[in-house]
C-alpha cells in the first residue's frame, strides 16, 4: 500500500501527462462510472417513456379520426361544395375561377382541426391531408384535383372513366344522376378501407321568384335544381399517408434533444449520490482494512444498512476479529517459544559452565591447606569459567532486548545488528546488500527479526568458521540468504521449536513470503527467505 | 588403601563440567576417577572396561539418553552404583523411568 502511493507520487512529479492520467483514473473511479451509468439508464428510460406516449398520442390522434363515409359526405356538403358552387353554376362552368381557387386554398386549412396540442406542437389536420378530390364538371370532365399533383396535366379537362378509381363507378353514376342519398354515393374499396365517393354539386333556379336565395340550400320544393358538377373524393390508403409525419418527426427530434438534457443532469446527479454513497462506505471498508493490515484492530467498520455491504462489514468485523485472536495466540506461542529457546540456550550453556566452577571451587577448596599450588591452579579454572559465565550472559541479554528499528529502516539495522553480532562472535561474517527497493514497515521488521534469529541459532548451535548473509531485492521480489559452515543439522531430527525454526517460518508467512531451510550434519546450513513485492501492495 | 579407593566413571556431554567434576573428585583421598565419557554409547563402553564402582550419569545426552545408558549399565555390572546427575528433579516422567532403574534415588 505504502509502495503504490510512493509510485504514485512518483508519477506525478516527472509524468509530464500526470493530469490526463489522473483524469483518466479519477474517471475510472467506481463513483464516475456509476455516475455515468445512471445517467445513461436515465436518458434511456426517459426516451421509452417519451417514445410510448408518442406512440399512445398518435394512436389516439388516428383514432379520433371521424373517417364515416356519412360524416365525409355530410362535411363535404356544408363545407366544400358551396366554395365552389358558384363557379360550377355559370354557363359554362368558370374552369379558371375552380382552378384559380383551389390553387389559392391548396397550401391553408380548407378545414383544419387542432388535434392535440404539446408544447409547441400543434398537429392541424386538414382535409387534404387525408382525402384526394377531383372536380368533375357534369359530363366527367376532369377539371382540377387537390391535391393538384395527383392528376397529370393531360388528364385535365378530359372526361375520366367510370373505373378511374376503384369502386368509383356506382357512386360517380349515382352522383350524376342527381341521387342525394348518401348510402349510394360511396363505396368501401379493399385493401385498406378505403372510401371513394361522389358529391353531386347543384345549381339551384328558383321556380318561385319570390322566394329568397338564402334558403338554397335547404331541399326546397319550389326551388329547382340543375346538376353542374361532382366532387369525387378517396381517402388515402394509410395513417401515414395522411399524418404529417415530417412536422412530428421535428417535434419528437426537439424534445428528445431537451428530455436528454434534463435526463442526463438528473441522472448525473442521482448517480452522484448514490455513488458518493456507496463509494463512501466502500472507503471506510477499505480504510478499515487497511488499519487492520497494519495491525491495528482497535478499528471496527460501523454497520448502516442492512444490504450486501453490510453483510461484508459484518463479515469482515467477525474476521478481523478471529484474525486478532489469531495474532495475539501467534504472539503468545512465539513468546513461550522464545522464552523456551532462552531457557535451553541458558541450560546448555551456562548452567553447566556455573556448575563446572562450582566443581572447580570445591576442588581448591580441598586442596587448599595441602597443595596451594593445585588449589590456585583450580581457582585459575574456576575464574575463567565465570568469566565465561559472564560473557554468555551478556550476549544472552543483549539478545533478549526488543528489536530497536524505529527511524533506522531495515538496512541500518541490519549493519548495526551485524556489527554487534561480530564484535560477540568470533566467526567471519560477510555481509552483502544488493539493489534497493522500500518495504512496508511490518515486512521490514519481519525480516529484521528472521535475520536475528538465524543469526543467534548459529552463533549457538552451528560451531561455524564462515557465515555469509545476502540480501538481494530483485525486481519482483526481496530475497534473503543465510549460509553457514558449521555443523548443520538433520532437519527431521531437529525440534523446530528448540532452533526457533518454527517462528521462523511464521514469520515470514505473516509477511507473505516463504522461508526453506537447507541444513545436512556436517554441511552447514543454509536459510533462504523470499517475499514478493505484489504481496506487500495487496 | 590402594585396594579400595572408589572408581568412578564420568558422564556428561559437556566438556566443562567433567573438568570440574574430575577436579573436585580428584581431590578426594578415596575416589578416582577411571575415566569419562560424553555419551550413552560412550559411558555404556567405558563401563564395560572399567567396571567402576561408581557411574556419575548425566541424563540428558544426544544421542542415547542417560536413562537407557543406566539400564544398560546396570544389566551387565548390577555393582556398579549410579548416581544421576539432572536438574530434571522436578520432572515426574524423567523420576519414574530413574525409579524403575535404579534402586536409589539421592
Amino acid at each position: 500500500m505504502k509502495i503504490r502511493k510512493a509510485e504514485r507520487l512518483e508519477f506525478t512529479s516527472t509524468d509530464k501527462n500526470s493530469f490526463f492520467r489522473q483524469l483518466r483514473l479519477s474517471l475510472q473511479s467506481l463513483r464516475w462510472r456509476m455516475t455515468l451509468s445512471y445517467s445513461l439508464v436515465t436518458v434511456a428510460a426517459l426516451l421509452v417513456v417519451e417514445l410510448i406516449v408518442m406512440v399512445l398520442l398518435l394512436n389516439y390522434f388516428i383514432s379520433t379520426i371521424d373517417m364515416t363515409p356519412e360524416n365525409l359526405i355530410t362535411n363535404l356538403r356544408v363545407e366544400w361544395i358551396p366554395q365552389v358552387q358558384q363557379y360550377f353554376s355559370e354557363d359554362p362552368p368558370d374552369v379558371e375561377g375552380v382552378r384559380a381557387y383551389l390553387e389559392d386554398v391548396k397550401g391553408s386549412a380548407i378545414r383544419s382541426q387542432p388535434l392535440f396540442i404539446l408544447g409547441d406542437l400543434q398537429l392541424e389536420m386538414k382535409a387534404q391531408d387525408f382525402l384526394n378530390f377531383y372536380y368533375l364538371l357534369d359530363d366527367r370532365t376532369l377539371v382540377d384535383a387537390v391535391p393538384h399533383d395527383i392528376v397529370s396535366e393531360e388528364e385535365l379537362d378530359t372526361r375520366i372513366s367510370f373505373d378511374y378509381l376503384p369502386g368509383l363507378e356506382e357512386p360517380l353514376k349515382a352522383a350524376l344522376s342527381g341521387v342525394e342519398d348518401q348510402n349510394l354515393l360511396y363505396e368501401t374499396v379493399e385493401p385498406g378501407n378505403r372510401i371513394t365517393g361522389a358529391v353531386p354539386v347543384f345549381r339551384f333556379e328558383p321556380r318561385n321568384f319570390d322566394s329568397l336565395d338564402l334558403e338554397a340550400n335547404e331541399p326546397v320544393m319550389d326551388v329547382e335544381r340543375k346538376l353542374v358538377g361532382v366532387i369525387v373524393f378517396t381517402t388515402k390508403r394509410f395513417p401515414w399517408e395522411y399524418i404529417p409525419i415530417g412536422e412530428m418527426m421535428v417535434y419528437i427530434g426537439r424534445s428528445l434533444l431537451i428530455f436528454t438534457f434534463f435526463a442526463g443532469i438528473f441522472g448525473s446527479i442521482f448517480g452522484m449520490i448514490t455513488a458518493s454513497n456507496l463509494t463512501k462506505r466502500l472507503s471506510r471498508l477499505s480504510q478499515a482494512a487497511h488499519d487492520w493490515s497494519r495491525g491495528d484492530f482497535s478499528v471496527s467498520i460501523q454497520k448502516t444498512k442492512d444490504d450486501e455491504i453490510g453483510q461484508l462489514a459484518r463479515d469482515l468485523n467477525k474476521m478481523a476479529d478471529q484474525l486478532e485472536s489469531l495474532l495475539d495466540r501467534r504472539q503468545e506461542i512465539s513468546v513461550l517459544e522464545e522464552r523456551n529457546r532462552l531457557a535451553r540456550d541458558l541450560h546448555d550453556s551456562v548452567k553447566q559452565q556455573a556448575f563446572a566452577a562450582s566443581a572447580q571451587l570445591a576442588a581448591a577448596k580441598t586442596h587448599f591447606e595441602h597443595d596451594p599450588d593445585e588449589a590456585f591452579f583450580h581457582l585459575q579454572e574456576a575464574e575463567q569459567l565465570i568469566e565465561k559465565v559472564r560473557q554468555e550472559l551478556t550476549a544472552l541479554i543483549k539478545e533478549m532486548r526488543p528489536i530497536e528499528m524505529k527511524g533506522k529502516g531495515l538496512l541500518p539495522a541490519v549493519e548495526d545488528f551485524v556489527n554487534d553480532w561480530k564484535r560477540r562472535n568470533p566467526m567471519n561474517l560477510q555481509a552483502q546488500i544488493q539493489g534497493k527497493h522500500s518495504l512496508p514497515l511490518e515486512i521490514e521488521k519481519g525480516v529484521f527479526r528472521i535475520i536475528q534469529e538465524a543469526l543467534a541459532n548459529i552463533s549457538w548451535h552451528s560451531q561455524a568458521e564462515n557465515v555469509k548473509l545476502m540480501i538481494d531485492f530483485q525486481p519482483d521480489f526481496l530475497s534473503l540468504v543465510i549460509k553457514d559452515d558449521g555443523k548443520g543439522f538433520l532437519l527431521s531430527e531437529s525440534s523446530k521449536s528448540t532452533l526457533g525454526l518454527q517462528s521462523m517460518h511464521e514469520r515470514a508467512v505473516l509477511i507473505g513470503g516463504e522461508l526453506v531451510i537447507n541444513s545436512q550434519p556436517g554441511q552447514g546450513t543454509e536459510i533462504i527467505l523470499t517475499v514478493p513485492y505484489r504481496m506487500m501492495e495487496i | 588403601m590402594i585396594s579400595r579407593r572408589i572408581t568412578v566413571l564420568l558422564v556428561d556431554d559437556h566438556e566443562v563440567v567433567r573438568q570440574g567434576l574430575r577436579a573436585y573428585l580428584d581431590a578426594q583421598p578415596d575416589l578416582v576417577v577411571v575415566g569419562e565419557a560424553s555419551s550413552g554409547d560412550e559411558a555404556v563402553e567405558a563401563a564395560t572396561e572399567f567396571l567402576p564402582d561408581v557411574m556419575l550419569l548425566d541424563l540428558v545426552m544426544s544421542g542415547m539418553g542417560g536413562v537407557e545408558a543406566a539400564r544398560r549399565v546396570k544389566s551387565f555390572t548390577p555393582r556398579t552404583q549410579i548416581v544421576v546427575l539432572t536438574s530434571y528433579h522436578q520432572d515426574e516422567f524423567i523420576f519414574l523411568q530413574c525409579k524403575r532403574v535404579l534402586y536409589r534415588i539421592y
